[in-house]
């Protein structure tokens, strides 16, 4: 059971940050690999973020990996509700080479110093330990756990 | 139009009917006017999907959907 652990005396103010590998989607990856072509990742700044029930990314990624809308779907914030384009993504986290799929919509973070929100979607797969006054969390993948 | 609306109206006009056909539940693949079909998981769908059409958009949706809003509490979300 792969395990990440994060300190740092800033969490009650960064939050549980995370870096995390974003990809497109496992079939786009196998359609560009088929075609020889590069497969677009990047390494991206994450906040687990347990009050969101879907993973949110900065839309800027989205062309950057070369990711198209699968879906729209209602988005309820507290500043209301909107409808947003869903994408279908692989985020692989820290010592796990095993590729997380979900689907994910787009938000502007420009002026956030994190790319990614990783929600519940996520979360679904690992055990989440926040300890508040050591100033540090442990994430516990289950690979196991991982949702087809 | 905008992006996936005609596939997104056609799914809401044959939602009942897809749900009638397979119980079960599954998710259909919508592109332009055309109904793919129905596969088990969403992954065989998505492989399908772009095994036909490549890496451009369509419609992967699951049958059960229901209009439920996704909730986030995140205050540091703006979209654009």
């Amino acid at each position: 059971m792969p395990i990440f652990s994060y300190a740092s005396p800033d969490i009650e103010i960064s939050g549980a940050i995370i870096n995390v590998n974003m990809w497109p989607d496992f079939a786009v990856i196998k359609n560009l690999t088929d075609q020889k072509l590069t497969v677009p990742n990047k390494s991206i700044i994450g906040l687990i973020d347990t009050g969101a029930s879907c993973t949110a990314f900065d839309s800027i990624l989205a062309g950057e990996l070369q990711l198209v809308i699968r879906d729209k779907q209602p988005v309820l914030t507290p500043s209301g509700q909107s409808e947003q384009y869903l994408y279908d993504i692989v985020i692989t986290l820290p010592n796990q080479n095993l590729g997380i799929s979900l689907q994910a919509f787009g938000a502007d973070l420009s002026k956030q110093p994190y790319d990614i929100l990783l929600g519940r979607d996520v979360l679904a797969s690992c055990t989440l330990i926040y300890n508040g006054w050591d100033n540090s969390y442990d994430l516990h993948f289950h690979q196991d756990k991982v949702k087809k | 139009m905008s992006m996936l609306e005609e596939e997104l109206k056609l799914f809401e006009e044959k939602k009942a009917q897809l749900k009638e056909e397979y119980p079960n539940g599954g998710y259909v693949i919508i592109k332009s006017s055309e109904i793919l079909g129905v596969w088990n998981t969403r992954q065989d769908a998505i492989k399908t999907g772009v095994e036909k059409f490549g890496n451009t958009p369509f419609l992967v949706k699951n049958i059960d959907d229901t209009d439920k809003a996704i909730n986030t509490f995140s205050r540091n979300l703006a979209f654009v």
